[in-house]
């Protein structure tokens, strides 16, 4: 979506480029800003919308209610709403980077010099424009001042009008007959609101030995996860119309109040209380919303409905993914379905918001947290010489038994910072859980699964008599019921992860996250939880000593010093070790190889007997019927059996041939 | 027929090898069945129960219970309802440690969480050195309740979360008037400021200091 998003972004101004002859480009009003030929008849968009304003104020106001209202044109609000927001407030976009570039040094140089070579403005006219930008943002707004105390009390009346427009009896029925048609609808609606909220794919079943077999076809993709909020996106507008509406009029009001909030804020150097204002905003209209969305009895109706559809799904067919706790407690149904749907509007107008404001708060949440990103990043590349035994987990980059998981968990949390919502940072954190916790399994497993096969060794060589085999067995199932990974491994996994990707921003994006997402959502739940964890994992990297890593303060200040006399010593030594420790592993997986063709070869075996005295029954049988029936046919019946006897030989003959092939080094 | 619906946040605390996980996944694992228990880990699981005519879910936090992570409490218990404090009956210092994640969890979590001290390994009785009246008697000092459970044997374990789930939601019954004061006065708007691992790792520290001496 991000890289959408920014094509779409450049897209007008490298047509722009394609027009240029120096003078056509500037705004006719003189103004110091581009002006665009295509949309604006040469003005820049700020003159345009003064002019249009000045002259047709009625006209322009519908034009807004109108492309505030209706959105069967935008294919997706969450995709569109980028785009849309940047088509018509180019300069304002820019005009606020150029000001926060006051905070300058702090915020991403590279994304700055973007800017400036995507816009081309010369330089000389910063003086002039920001001049210019406090007038038309005071054009913009009339009274700049006071939209702070203002923006709650708006999206207070707003949410009042839209109630009230809701309870209107004619919008209702409205809506009622639409839900009357839509069944079908309404159960793709429920099944892509399951699909939402449903806890993110997770293999449920490892052993190390399908590990084996398949390594790579256990890669599981999480492409999808986007998909689903616009598929569940669309489908809620299809089903609620009005609500959908109302709640888009609502958040684009909301949005834009935010917007001119942060306008009206950008003389304040505070960037602490000011990026705190901005999520006060935020939280509030969340609350808001979720008090709308719980409060507001027409909602409750599309609820029963709701329910007594997905009661149907239930009983009438299976295969709809829905979870299987509802079935199990049908009478808290209704109670759960709100729950879960209120969930799910929540996330969508997060999302909304998110992508929204991202490229307003984002920034400065950066500049804010600059120096303890940077600190962080630092630090953690200041503890490259940590080993997983240091910190204590069965997890190792180097590793062969896991990779693809490794792998997919360090993508995981880098990827965080490329996402634009909570929603989806909140996501990529999750994954990146679920992927270690397959790691820290499939590790675990491994280890028992070689202890086991180191004891059956042991318990062949001491050969002892027949009374083993049997406690054997009983042993077995024991340590096949797999040992879960529990937090005591978690955390110390997670720990070793961030260390090793060493993800960009962190504290920025957690801040991000805990200041603009649903309150409720970091607080509860299985994505609070690994976000919790991911917050522990950082301060404990904070404080990481000497205690911690179960070394000595001197070591640990050699260590960290990176004063090591030892280095370049230490260095062979550590590639030393992590050459054993592959090759230890590649032995393990030959003694895990090797226990599976046993394993084959013993029901090879088993079947060949199996095989042996079901021909033989078959054949006593008949000779049985034979004697008994002194039929003359006798003979001519007993010769195919017969011939099947010697083909089966063949056959058994074959596979003993080709299981020497296979198992050389036959235990003797 | 709909009664409320409570979600409460439970959080294991306990120093490694108590049998937190255990407790944890015998609860959620015996009554659910197998189909069900799709989960690859077991350090956050869900559960919904009914207690008369309300349905409850919790959600059990697990902690890590290395002593190295001790300071890292306060991030995974804020915000929630109840707490279990898990020690071994058969070793004391896991009793001791107790004593201090219950002085944590008062600081900052006041009156608001429900205590739990459960003495698990009920089923090596013969090896116990923590007495059960000096526990229960500090059960009672701290305004918690006790229990002994087994995690092997499955004693205990299904009464342990029903009553505290009952407690909890009790509680909430009788702080929601209150509650919804402190919602109107928008005293919840200074609760999320504590969300901030700034604030987190400074608490850190000052724990840090405690833990080591």
């Amino acid at each position: 979506m991000d890289s959408k998003s920014k094509r779409d972004y450049q897209s007008p101004h490298v047509t722009t480029n394609n027009f240029y002859d120096g003078h056509t480009l500037l705004c006719k009003n003189n103004c110091g800003y581009y002006g665009n030929s295509m949309q604006y008849e040469g003005y820049c968009s700020i003159c345009y919308r003064k002019l249009k304003a000045s002259s047709k104020p009625s006209q322009s106001l519908n034009n807004h209610l109108t492309s505030s209202t209706s959105f069967d044109d935008s294919s997706s609000l969450l995709k569109s709403s980028y785009s849309n927001n940047l088509d018509d407030k180019k300069p304002q976009v820019w005009n606020e980077h150029s000001n926060l570039s006051k905070f300058s040094s702090k915020y991403d140089k590279r994304k700055n010099s973007a800017f400036n070579k995507i816009f081309r403005r010369p330089s000389s006219s910063t003086s002039n424009l920001s001049s210019h930008v406090q007038s038309s943002s005071l054009n913009l707004v009339d009274t700049v001042s006071k939209v702070a105390d203002k923006a709650a009390n708006l999206v207070d009346q707003s949410l009042q009008s839209s109630l009230n427009t809701l309870n209107n009896s004619a919008s209702f029925q409205f809506i009622s007959t639409s839900l009357g048609l839509n069944d079908q609808n309404l159960v793709d609606f429920i099944s892509a609101l399951n699909k939402l909220l449903k806890p993110s794919n997770s293999i449920t079943d490892i052993n190390p030995n399908s590990i084996l077999l398949s390594s790579s076809s256990n890669r599981h993709s999480n492409n999808s996860d986007e998909n689903i909020l616009i598929e569940f996106e669309e489908q809620f507008k299809i089903n609620f119309p009005q609500l959908y509406n109302d709640l888009v009029k609502q958040m684009k009001n909301f949005v834009d109040k935010l917007k001119e909030f942060i306008y009206a804020q950008k003389e304040s150097e505070d960037l602490f209380s000011l990026n705190n204002k901005q999520a006060e905003m935020v939280q509030d209209f969340y609350r808001k919303i979720f008090k709308y969305l719980t409060t507001n009895g027409s909602i409750k109706s599309y609820l029963d409905k709701l329910s007594s559809i997905s009661n149907r799904m239930n009983t009438s067919s299976n295969d709809l993914v829905l979870d299987s706790s509802m079935t199990e407690s049908q009478n808290s149904l209704t109670n759960e379905d709100t729950e879960r749907f209120y969930e799910a509007i929540m996330i969508m107008v997060e999302s909304y918001i998110n992508t929204n404001i991202y490229d307003l708060v984002f920034p400065s949440l950066m500049s804010e947290f600059e120096d303890q990103d940077i600190n962080l990043q630092k630090k953690i590349r200041s503890f490259y010489w940590i080993t997983s035994e240091m910190i204590g987990t069965c997890i190792d980059e180097n590793s062969i038994f896991y990779r693809t998981y490794y792998e997919e968990a360090i993508n995981n949390i880098v990827e965080v910072d490329s996402k634009r919502t909570s929603y989806e940072k909140m996501l990529c954190i999750t994954n990146c859980s679920k992927n270690l916790f397959n790691s820290i399994n499939i590790a675990s497993n491994i280890k028992n699964s070689i202890q086991e096969i180191d004891i059956e060794n042991m318990n062949k060589t001491i050969e002892n008599n027949t009374n083993n085999q049997p406690e054997k067995k009983s042993k077995n199932p024991k340590t096949q019921a797999k040992s879960h990974a529990s937090a005591d491994d978690f955390l110390p996994a997670l720990i070793y992860i961030v260390l090793k990707a060493n993800p960009t921003m962190l504290y920025s994006n957690i801040n991000f996250v805990t200041r603009f997402a649903f309150e409720k959502r970091i607080l509860q739940g299985e994505h609070a939880y690994h976000f919790c964890s991911l917050n522990a994992v950082i301060a404990h990297i904070e404080n990481m000593n000497a205690r911690h890593l179960n070394m000595s303060e001197e070591q640990f200040e050699i260590y960290s010093n990176g004063q090591n006399e030892m280095d370049n010593v230490g260095n062979i030594q550590k590639v030393i070790e992590t050459n054993l420790k592959v090759l230890s592993e590649l032995k393990d997986k030959q003694k895990l190889i090797k226990q599976e063709t046993f394993k084959l070869q013993s029901d090879i075996k088993l079947f060949r007997e199996l095989m042996r005295s079901k021909l033989d029954d078959c054949i006593r049988s008949n000779m049985a019927r034979k004697r008994n029936g002194h039929d003359v046919s006798s003979a001519s019946s007993s010769i195919p059996s017969k011939s099947i006897l010697d083909e089966n030989q063949d056959l058994i003959d074959f596979n003993e041939n080709s299981s020497a092939i296979l198992i050389p080094n036959t235990p003797k | 027929m709909s009664g409320k619906n409570y979600q409460f946040k439970v959080v294991l605390l306990g120093e490694g090898c108590v049998g937190k996980t255990s407790l944890m996944l015998r609860y959620v694992q015996d009554k659910f069945n197998e189909e069900h228990l799709s989960t690859i880990q077991a350090a956050f699981l869900k559960k919904k129960i009914r207690i008369g005519s309300n349905s409850v879910e919790l959600a059990i936090w697990d902690t890590a219970g290395q002593e190295r992570y001790h300071a890292l409490g306060p991030i995974y218990y804020r915000a929630s309802n109840g707490a279990f404090l898990v020690y071994d009956i058969t070793d004391i210092d896991s009793f001791e440690r107790i004593k201090s994640w219950v002085k944590e969890l008062k600081t900052s979590l006041g009156n608001n969480c429900i205590l739990c001290i459960v003495g698990n390994k009920s089923d090596l009785e013969k090896n116990r050195n923590v007495p059960i009246k000096e526990a229960e008697e500090y059960a009672k000092s701290v305004g918690a309740k006790h229990y002994s459970t087994s995690a092997k044997l499955n004693h205990g374990v299904n009464e342990l979360f029903l009553d505290i789930s009952k407690r909890m939601a009790e509680k909430a019954e009788s702080s929601q008037s209150t509650e919804s004061n402190n919602a109107q006065n928008g005293s919840s708007s200074t609760k999320r400021n504590v969300i901030q691992v700034v604030d987190d790792s400074e608490t850190n520290q000052t724990d840090k200091k405690t833990g080591c001496c």
